[in-house]
This record gives C-alpha cells, sequence and structure tokens, in this order.
C-alpha cells in the first residue's frame, strides 16, 4: 500500500550506507521533478487519516440524515467531510515532514560510479582480451 | 502516496465509492417502508359519448378524486407520480388500459387533496367497442425516488357502466 523505509540489510553489504539513497525509487526522477516532501512515516499518516476520515464522514453523513430525513443533508454533510479531508491529507504539510530522510547530495553521487555501468565494461574488457 | 496528484486522485476514487455506497443504503432502507393509501375516485357525470369521424368511440368524463398519499413519502422521494387508469375488456383485447388524468405530486405537504375534475386525457377506444361496457378504474402511483428503485403499485378504485346509446 505504500512504500516502507529501506532497510541496510535489502541492499549490497559491500558498499557504503551513504549510498543507500541512490537505490531509491525517487532517486531515478532526482532530475525530471521535485523530490517529495512527505517522508515514508507522512505518508503512511495521510493515507491512513484519509480512509478513517472520509469513511467517518460517510457514516456520520448517512446517520444524521437518515434521522432528520433529510436527503440534503446528508449530502452537504459528506461533501464537506470529502473537501476538509482534502485540504487536511493532500497538500504537503509539514507535519507530514516530521522524519526526513537525508538524500545524498548529487555531486558527492557523481564521485561514485553507478553499479550497473561497472559490470558492463568489465564484460566487454573480458571479450575484448578473448 | 508519494505526490500531490496521487493522494488527491486516490482520494477522489474512495470519495466516489462511498457516495455510491451511501445512495445505495438509502435506496435500501425504502425496502422496509410499507405504505397505506387511501384513495377513491368515481364518475360524477358521462359529459359525452360520441363516435369519431375515425369511426373510433370517445368519451368525456367528469370525476370526483379524493387521496392520500403521505405514508408513501420518505427522505429519498423525490416525487410520486399518479395516474387514473380506465380498464375494460373487449373481444380483440383482454384488458384496455387508458389514462384519463395524471398528476405529480412534490412533497408530502401536497400528498392529501380532493379534486373535482374533467379528465385530462379523452377516453378513446379502438373502434366502437364501448357501448354499455363495464369499464374499471385504477389509481396507479410510481414513487419516484431521489437515488435507486423506483417502486410502482395500483389500487383499484371503482368501476361504472358507459350507457348504451350515444349522447
Amino acid at each position: 500500500m505504500f512504500n516502507s523505509t529501506p532497510s541496510k540489510a535489502n541492499l549490497n553489504p559491500t558498499r557504503s550506507g551513504r549510498l543507500d539513497a541512490l537505490r531509491s525509487p525517487s532517486f531515478r526522477h532526482c532530475g525530471e521533478f521535485s523530490l517529495p516532501a512527505m517522508d515514508w512515516q507522512g505518508q503512511k499518516r495521510s493515507e491512513i487519516l484519509m480512509l478513517i476520515s472520509l469513511v467517518v464522514f460517510g457514516v456520520v453523513a448517512f446517520g444524521v440524515g437518515y434521522a432528520i430525513g433529510s436527503f440534503q443533508i446528508m449530502m452537504l454533510i459528506y461533501g464537506s467531510g470529502v473537501v476538509l479531508t482534502a485540504l487536511i491529507t493532500v497538500p504537503n504539510w509539514p507535519l507530514f515532514n516530521r522524519h526526513p530522510l537525508k538524500w545524498l547530495d548529487p555531486s558527492e553521487a557523481d564521485r561514485h560510479p553507478k553499479p550497473q555501468a561497472n559490470t558492463a565494461t568489465s564484460k566487454k574488457k573480458v571479450s575484448k582480451q578473448k | 502516496m508519494h505526490s500531490f496528484v496521487y493522494r488527491l486522485n486516490t482520494l477522489v476514487t474512495f470519495a466516489a465509492v462511498l457516495l455510491a455506497m451511501l445512495c445505495a443504503a438509502a435506496s435500501l432502507l425504502d425496502a422496509f417502508n410499507s405504505p397505506t393509501v387511501h384513495a377513491h375516485a368515481e364518475v360524477i357525470k358521462i359529459n359525452r359519448f360520441r363516435k369519431q369521424l375515425s369511426g373510433n368511440d370517445e368519451v368525456s368524463l367528469a370525476l370526483n378524486i379524493s387521496m392520500d398519499l403521505r405514508s408513501l413519502f420518505t427522505w429519498n422521494t423525490k416525487q410520486v407520480f399518479i395516474f387514473l387508469a380506465a380498464e375494460y375488456e373487449t373481444s380483440k383485447n383482454s384488458l384496455n388500459q387508458i389514462s384519463l388524468w395524471d398528476h405529480i405530486v412534490p412533497d408530502k405537504d401536497h400528498a392529501k387533496f380532493q379534486a373535482q375534475v374533467a379528465n385530462k386525457y379523452p377516453l378513446i377506444d379502438q373502434g366502437s367497442n364501448l357501448h354499455g361496457k363495464k369499464v374499471e378504474l385504477a389509481l396507479h402511483w410510481h414513487v419516484m425516488p431521489r437515488t435507486g428503485r423506483m417502486i410502482q403499485d395500483k389500487m383499484a378504485v371503482s368501476s361504472f357502466y358507459l350507457p348504451g346509446t350515444y349522447t
């Protein structure tokens, strides 16, 4: 449902810990658009809050509408609930960014070549020698 | 959930699904409403009974209609459409139904009334089979909801005989 925090155990243990950031899915898009402004914990909180808030507003809207006997009131409560939920959970509020991950500086990353490039060049060298 | 657009998409989709569930629940509760309708309609006078140029019989009536439809209305009712149908049998058709008068009841406050009206739509037969015919009047109602299934029902109210000769 949501991306989990990348753990060191999943990645190549011979590489230094700072290079783990290179394998994050967001790093590949670094040059295309901005990095996400919500951290992993924030995304999880935002999604759970969104689902629960919408369901609660739906139930409350139905209950109040049925009790009063007004279909219009039900639609009004639910509509305003959807708008309120959107305002709270969709934008990148700072409260969803309390545990930011420190990404590697792009200039630092340039000094270390990517692992795929190394294996390709080593294979080429082997074939040329033959 | 990693971008604004992604979260917005999730929210809109889930909100739409919940809205569909709310409407389905509202419609489902309508099934538990057991209404009791009181209605009566009778022919006061037969104004005209003639034969048209095309050869079909035509009848014009004066009707006295009274009804109480308040129990049909729930929180999910948009309006109730009612019509009075004249039913009779001929040698060609086992059931002929002609709508004589209809009305839209928008809410519960207008659901109880009494009226003396001439029929809105003339009773025209296919042919000339109406001499001395027994015609039954039935009140039909369609309860149109705000969301969900339309409920329709009917009730026989009275019957009358048409005269044997043209008037």
